[in-house]
């Protein structure tokens, strides 16, 4: 609750516009409110749920007691007859609180006074119960105290806080890292993970995390001495901190792991490896032990070492001793034999590792696919009817203040649930990417090889359903670039290549669906091979002859592997018949191009099931259809005189300097009573591959946003038409696909 | 897949079970019940382009798409206005790239009786150029004559695949 303290953190900066128009809202609502206004009333409430989303956005801990203490007046002046009595004073409060809100958004801390006098204001003039206010005032003086112990009940929220941003901050510390690697000398994005690593001290410090704290200072000093150029930033410097990162992850998990269990009393895993690693990098001795493989968890004899439990010795001296072909107990069982440590510490320790090996996001749970869909087709339709209801006429003219209080309330409960749900499925492909690219650091170290890996078009939106399954295909696909594609350095020189290899992530949505791409620069497939191999395999019949793609789909077979040696990162032939299932129950496909000695490309092609655009709804005759906006270049109604043809057949419209073909929406799509002359109705400019189209329609009806469906069994592939949507008044409207109208008009608008 | 072999073995498929039985002009129709998931009165379809006639578009059944198809025009009926008794029977089909929904129109729903496998005869040769593939067989029941329907063979042949145009 101090912020004052917690100066390195938060640094303001942030974007205060969508705070600000919220602010307003609520002056608005307040000043024109007449009494009783239950709708000016919704109005404040949803402002007030807004600044509070805001605020927790942008890590403001200090707001949500203001907003929810609105929130709590709002409610009670909904629902409580008697509380509206006090309908202006409570107009007051709301104009109070706003503003102090808005003072912590333009930069300043709570106003803890001012606001703990609106709460008592609150509960003598509305007589309202509400929490906070003197309470937390008794807190924020505690935390200033010398507690040692991390007095997590305190404040649950500003763990919570750290935990995300600090997270956040090794992540994008990890793929600052690969740079890094790439260019050790670039300055910038050295200063980017000092900087990075220089917020979670400070944070960690005032939350009196030591650990954290320790490791965080450790690099941090690590890092400022290659800042200063006083150490050179090499491979093993990497490692540290990779290692480091890792430390900091496993500690940041258990911090989570007791805010969300309340106070546990379980030991970190230890540091004082990882910081000696650190010593021995700063001073220049690099005999350290190989790194872990990123992503697996410690060893037992690891953990039990890092606790102080045993030491390395200890451990090999019972493995040794292990007689010939025993292997089949476990080393915590042989060291509880040898008394070498006690039972609970071994069960300790396998606790530990256990909770590293899953320790991805505890608070995600894994819900299946057809209940999402169910509940997110649910809430489309709720909405619908909601609105339904809202705008039918016998019910707009319905005279009761209870009744608008709880349509607005009912209609705010069905907007957020459908903001959640929409948010439930869709998500940027680029964290799954940014995970790749640490996972190419790895594999490119392990094999020798020097890879460097790009990343296009990861700000594609992916259903979250489908970035779940498309991560392991992904991972077979980068590890068979990283392994079997991209040759090694000497190699790739020998070939007049430069000796860094690349891998290309690419996503991009094509024609209603999602391209996921996995392109290097190696060795490419070679189909004479590949076929010779089909063939000793009894896959292909001998002498058959096959098209190149028919080719490079046998590598899709079951056990059909092309690699002649097999590493323990992949060639066991098991990876890509893998890849083929998976992609196929997504309902997608997997196209393979290559070019001998240049590289080669995998591509995976999803079908967009539950995708969200943007679109125009448009109407034609009585049809409406949706547009997708990202196509659509502008709109227009021409003058007579831009509309021209040519031998009276092909037409076109001039568009300022520009002529493009005409495409008559209703002739295409054989719609009755569309409107016939150009100058009469509008045209829409859409452009697809640098291609540019003017598509006549009626007229534009509105903007809106859309879930794409398909539109059921041997319907998917009409021409034109990607896919429907439910509409607001619960038709479905078709979903244009620009690319397909390119298609279909392609011949009669080359003018023949 | 008993049911795919077509009307050589129909009477040996059909066990004493329960039809939806439908109106079509002056025809009974049946249906297998198993088949159908609900019945929903006429509602506003949308026309979708370049498909073949008797699709008369895409409906949104609660949330979902799915395609509508008239049996009149499928059947080669005249057209005819919708009323209060249209109805619109969902079924459930296994196509090979899993289960869908489709919507048909009927004139009017009846009742679901049960027809036992005695009651079933087989359909007559129509001679060439009348496809009876579809019907599974003729059933009299209580002096009318219902003719019991394939629907996934009615939808398919000819039918579902070629919905793109």
């Amino acid at each position: 609750m101090t912020s004052a303290q917690d100066n390195s953190g938060q640094a303001g900066g942030a974007d205060k516009t969508p705070a600000e128009v919220q602010f307003d809202r609520i002056s608005v609502a307040v000043l024109t409110a007449s009494r009783d206004d239950m709708r000016k009333l919704g109005e404040i409430l949803s402002a007030f749920e807004q600044i509070g989303r805001i605020a927790a956005a942008e890590g403001r801990a200090d707001v949500p007691d203001a907003v929810s203490a609105g929130d709590a007046v709002g409610t009670a002046l909904m629902f409580d007859d008697t509380a509206r009595k006090h309908w202006d004073k409570a107009m007051d409060i709301f104009g109070r609180l706003a503003s102090c809100c808005q003072e912590v958004f333009r930069g300043a801390k709570m106003n803890r006074p001012v606001l703990s006098r609106i709460f008592s204001d609150i509960r003598e003039h509305l007589e309202i119960e509400i929490e906070g206010g003197e309470a937390e005032e008794s807190a924020s003086a505690a935390t200033g105290g010398a507690d040692k112990s991390m007095a997590l009940d305190q404040d649950k929220e500003l763990y919570t806080d750290f935990i995300t941003e600090s997270m956040e901050h090794l992540d994008s510390i990890e793929v600052k890292m690969v740079d890094l690697e790439a260019a050790p000398d670039d300055s910038e994005t050295l200063n980017a993970i000092f900087r990075a690593f220089h917020t979670i001290k400070g944070v960690s410090g005032f939350l009196n995390l030591r650990d954290v704290n320790e490791l965080a200072h450790r690099t941090e000093t690590l890092l400022d001495m290659a800042r200063r150029n006083e150490l050179p930033v090499t491979g093993s410097v990497i490692d540290v901190i990779f290692e480091a990162i890792d430390g900091m992850k496993g500690m940041i998990r258990d911090v989570s792991e007791k805010v969300s269990a309340g106070a546990a009393t379980r030991e970190f895993i230890g540091t004082d490896r990882i910081i000696a690693r650190i010593t021995a990098v700063q001073e220049g001795r690099e005999d350290t032990p190989p790194p872990r493989q990123a992503g697996t968890p410690p060893r037992l004899g690891d953990v039990l070492v890092d606790q102080g439990k045993i030491t390395q010795a200890q451990i090999e001296e019972t493995l040794n001793s292990q007689p010939e072909g025993g292997g089949r107990e476990t080393l915590g069982m042989l060291l509880i034999e040898d008394k070498k440590v006690s039972p609970k510490d071994v069960a300790q320790a396998l606790r530990i590792q256990k909770n590293a090996a899953n320790a991805i996001e505890t608070q995600d749970i894994r819900v299946n696919i057809h209940k999402l869909d169910g509940l997110v087709d649910m809430v489309g339709e709720l909405v619908i009817a909601q609105s339904l209801v809202c705008n039918d006429p016998d019910v707009m003219s319905i005279d009761s203040q209870r009744f608008y209080r709880n349509l607005s309330q009912l209609g705010r409960i069905t907007s957020e649930l459908q903001k959640i749900s929409m948010s439930l499925r869709m998500v940027p492909i680029k964290n799954t990417f940014q995970k790749m690219s640490r996972m190419v650091r790895d594999l490119a170290k392990k094999s020798g090889k020097e890879v460097t890996m790009l990343m296009e078009g990861e700000d594609t939106e992916v259903d979250r359903n489908m970035i779940e399954e498309i991560h392991d295909p992904l991972v077979h696909m980068i590890r068979n670039s990283v392994d079997h594609g991209v040759e090694k350095p000497d190699v790739r020189l020998a070939a007049n290549k430069s000796a860094l290899g690349t891998v290309t992530l690419r996503a991009f949505h094509h024609g209603g669906n999602v391209v996921i791409a996995v392109e290097d620069d190696g060795r490419g497939l070679d189909p004479a091979k590949i076929l010779a191999k089909g063939q000793e395999r009894g896959v292909v019949a001998p002498g058959a002859s096959l098209s190149e793609s028919e080719i490079f789909a046998l590598l899709f077979e079951p056990g059909f592997s092309t690699a002649e040696k097999i590493t323990d990162i992949s060639g066991r032939g098991v990876g890509l018949d893998v890849v083929k299932r998976n992609v196929e129950k997504l309902r997608g496909t997997i196209e393979t191009r290559s070019n001998l000695g240049q590289g080669s490309t995998f591509q995976m092609k999803f079908p967009l099931t539950l995708a969200i655009i943007d679109g125009i709804v448009v109407r034609v005759g009585e049809q409406r259809y949706i547009m997708p906006t990202n196509s659509i270049v502008e709109a227009l109604r021409p003058p007579r005189e831009d509309y021209l043809t040519v031998e009276q057949r092909a037409e076109m419209i001039r568009v300022r300097e520009e002529l493009l073909p005409l495409v008559r929406l209703h002739r295409l799509f054989s719609i009755q009573g569309g409107i016939q002359n150009p100058w009469e109705g509008l045209v829409v400019v859409i452009e697809s591959e640098g291609q540019k189209r003017a598509v006549l329609i009626d007229e534009l009806l509105g903007k809106q946003e859309v879930v794409i469906k398909t539109l059921g069994g041997g319907m998917s592939n009409v021409r034109g038409i990607s896919g429907g949507a439910i509409m607001g008044d619960g038709r479905v409207g078709l979903i244009i696909d620009v690319s397909g109208i390119f298609e279909i008009t392609g011949r009669q608008a080359s003018f023949n | 897949m008993a049911e795919r072999q077509g009307k050589n073995e129909t009477t040996g498929t059909i066990k004493s079970s329960k039809f939806l039985t439908f109106q079509m002009g002056d025809e009974i129709y049946g249906l297998d019940i198993l088949k159908v998931k609900e019945i929903i009165g006429i509602m506003d379809i949308t026309p979708v382009p370049q498909s073949p006639g008797y699709v008369k578009g895409v409906l949104n059944l609660r949330g979902k798409i799915i395609p509508v198809v008239d049996l009149r025009l499928k059947f080669g009926f005249d057209e005819r206005e919708y009323t209060e008794r249209t109805c619109i029977i969902v079924v459930e089909l296994d196509m090979a790239e899993g289960k869908m929904l489709v919507g048909i129109i009927v004139d009017a729903v009846s009742e679901v009786t049960n027809i036992s496998e005695s009651d079933v005869e087989p359909t007559p040769e129509f001679g060439a150029g009348f496809s009876t593939d579809y019907i599974r067989g003729m059933a009299k029941i209580k002096g009318k004559v219902v003719i019991l329907l394939d629907i996934s063979l009615v939808l398919s042949g000819g039918g579902l695949g070629q919905f793109a145009g």
